[in-house]
């Protein structure tokens, strides 16, 4: 019995002002009748259809603006498709973000509440999940005080504790597990693998695509809107692999979302003339340019830059507060870190960006991002196959004894 | 397959339906939204609830010393603090919760981009929530009668039903303009104007017995005439003036249905363009 049957599902969405605004618009565009508008319009999905077996457990994985968080919109019925359809049998619960329906001066104890009704628990299943709820989430201790005096960690904690207890038939889950401490996402890591285990069908948007191959069985690829591979996780995960190198050095952050305090929404290694690329020539300076978007500044979170080896080894790690590099100010900014020519060998890497506070809460981690490779491009040990991470100037001394 | 719910989800049916079903299936959802609502009302006001209080009497002391002085108006047994106070709390409940609930989407967006449920509940519940402040506003008329010495006669019981038609009307147009402010943010300026009109043309401050005959008729479509009227007529066993609380039913039923139509023509896009 297929669970979930997608059908040719398209939608359309207009770019910039196709419907008026204001009333003013309204009478401009009248008095404009027969313009054509429809140059400004962009198909977020395009014909795609797909099935969904009964406790299958499906990864949706693509590139920022191939249509995954639509995708899941019109399955949670947020919005509805252009044209096709869809059928699902069985209650659905979407997580597509952390902390729906909380509200910044209601308790924990009442966000509970208001939460699990607001993703579709009933107020007896709720209550019968309670005590479960607030031990996953372990913040008893502040379980009466209102959510705005809580600190990122215990909101998300929170936010995730109430949405790990939803039991529906299909569970649709968007990206939630970018957040936490390294702890608790391991737990809600732990929490989803339980949840695939108990039979019950999800769907799972992730870009982190190693806990995507430890849970989903099956993946979907969508690429400018339209399903690209279905199958195998892992045939699925080598073909968006293939698909992310096309665009060198390039990292964008799939599901940002603006109403974070600060996050990092793209990452690009550029070459000493500023061209985004992901080979580097082995004596060139190089740099990892970082797009963030800042609408408030929490004291003490610093940003750490960490080049990774072949093995995600750190070769080396550098962080700077965040406050030392933008003030006070917020916004979007670029950060530019520049490393050196002549001092990272020839060899493949990868970057980690973090957002992160020196308690050892981590707001956000993109690891391993931007493959790229440093070139030999003529050094005296061009002939040699292991140059190791890094090649510094060194000096030979000789003295006759 | 029993048991299983089904969902098809379609594009953009050309009709309009209304899924009872659905509604009753989130009528928790409706409840806990209220509540949110109630709560936050009053957080982080140094008085709280007293401002439930303050408002009305504040304003009726206002009225009672410009209209008591000023312009006599004939309220005939009926002092004119208690006439007055019987429809400010009508109107500061049908005022508040259309304001309140014609921000719903504008200030959940989060709810509404990320989550699934029968979107009319979100104005509903705001305009619910006022029902909190009704009930204790009920509680000072009750006080204000009982010092006035007001002779309750058998018709009081008759009151109910026109609280349940402002109920039904400012729901109405709390879902209305909810649904239009998504798209039209002009509400947020035209709102509070046309609601001090509607004040002015209702007989909120004076006795609905002052509009002269011939137009009283024309008056009763104005939906609030026919429940201002009978609210009174019930707490004050004056003779009620069926005609015009049977036109001004039947706008409230006509305002109704519109603002129904209105929002569900308009919800499908809700999530794209709020």
């Amino acid at each position: 019995m297929k669970t979930i049957q997608v059908e040719n599902i398209s939608k359309r969405y207009y770019l910039g002002d196709r419907l008026p605004n204001s009333v003013r618009d309204l009478i401009v565009r009248l008095l404009h009748v027969g313009r054509k508008v429809d140059k400004n319009e962009l198909w977020a999905l395009r014909d795609v259809s797909f099935d969904v077996a009964e406790g299958e457990t499906l990864g949706i994985i693509g590139r920022n603006g191939a249509g995954k968080s639509t995708l899941l919109k019109i399955l949670s019925r947020i919005t509805k498709p252009t044209n096709g359809g869809a059928t699902i049998r069985g209650r659905v619960g979407s997580l597509l973000e952390v902390g729906t329906g909380f509200h910044s001066e209601l308790t924990g104890r009442e966000n509970i509440y208001m939460s699990g009704a607001i993703l579709g628990m009933h107020r007896a299943e709720i209550e019968r999940k309670f005590d479960a709820i607030v031990a996953f989430s372990e913040i008893e201790q502040f379980l009466d005080t209102p959510v705005k005096h809580y600190s990122t960690g215990m909101y998300t904690r929170l936010a995730f504790s109430v949405a790990a207890h939803l039991e529906p038939e299909i569970l649709i889950v968007d990206e939630v597990l970018a957040v936490g401490d390294t702890g608790f996402q391991n737990k809600c890591l732990g929490k989803m693998d339980e949840v695939s285990r108990s039979g019950r069908t999800v769907l799972f948007v992730s870009h982190n695509l190693g806990s995507l191959s430890q849970i989903c069985k099956t993946g979907l690829l969508l690429h400018h809107g339209e399903v690209h591979s279905h199958g195998l996780i892992q045939d699925v995960v080598s073909d968006y692999l293939k698909l992310a190198s096309e665009q060198p050095g390039h990292f964008t952050l799939a599901a940002s979302d603006d109403s974070r305090e600060m996050q990092i929404s793209e990452v690009v290694i550029t070459d000493h003339k500023g061209r985004a690329t992901n080979e580097i020539s082995y004596d060139e300076e190089f740099f990892v340019s970082l797009k963030i978007n800042i609408n408030h500044i929490q004291r003490g979170a610093m940003f750490c830059v960490a080049l990774l080896n072949k093995y995600k080894r750190r070769v080396f790690t550098e962080h700077r507060a965040i406050e030392e590099l933008v003030g006070n100010k917020t916004g979007q900014f670029r950060v530019k870190f520049r490393v050196p020519g002549d001092f990272v060998a020839p060899n493949n890497y990868s970057f980690l960006v973090q957002i992160f506070f020196p308690d050892g809460e981590v707001l956000q981690e993109l690891g391993d991002i931007c493959p790229f490779i440093v070139v030999d491009t003529g050094s005296n040990l061009a002939s040699y196959k292991d140059y190791g991470y890094v090649q510094i100037k060194g000096e030979w001394h000789v003295v006759r004894e | 397959m029993q048991g299983i719910e089904i969902t098809k989800i379609k594009p953009s049916g050309s009709w309009i339906h209304l899924d009872i079903r659905e509604l009753l299936r989130h009528r928790e959802l409706l409840y806990f939204l209220t509540l949110r609502d109630v709560k936050i009302r009053y957080k982080q006001t140094a008085i709280g609830v007293a401002w439930a209080v303050l408002q009305p009497v504040l304003t009726v002391a206002i009225f009672t010393v410009i209209f008591s002085r000023f312009a006599q108006f004939d309220t005939g047994k009926i002092p004119y603090p208690l006439l007055a106070l019987s429809g400010l709390i009508i109107w500061l409940f049908v005022h508040n919760a259309i304001s309140m609930a014609s921000t719903s989407f504008v200030s959940n967006t989060n709810l509404v981009t990320k989550v699934y449920f029968p979107r009319i509940i979100l104005p509903a519940s705001a305009a619910l929530a006022g029902l909190v402040d009704l009930a204790i506003s009920l509680v000072i008329l009750a006080l204000f009668a009982i010092y006035y010495r007001t002779i309750v006669t058998w018709q009081v019981a008759l009151a109910p039903i026109f609280l349940i038609m402002a109920i039904v009307l400012t729901i109405s147009f709390g879902t209305l303009f909810s649904a239009l402010n998504v798209r039209f943010r002009d509400v947020k300026f035209a709102l509070p104007f046309m609601l001090q009109v509607w004040m002015i043309a209702s007989p909120v401050f004076y006795p609905a017995s002052i509009l002269s005959e011939k137009w009283q008729l024309v008056f009763a479509i104005n939906p609030l005439t026919g429940i201002l009227d009978g609210f009174r007529s019930s707490l004050f066993g004056v003779a009620f003036d069926w005609q015009v609380i049977g036109i001004s039913l039947v706008s409230t039923v006509v305002v109704a249905l519109f603002s129904l139509f209105v929002f569900k023509w308009m919800e499908d896009d809700f999530a794209d363009i709020v």
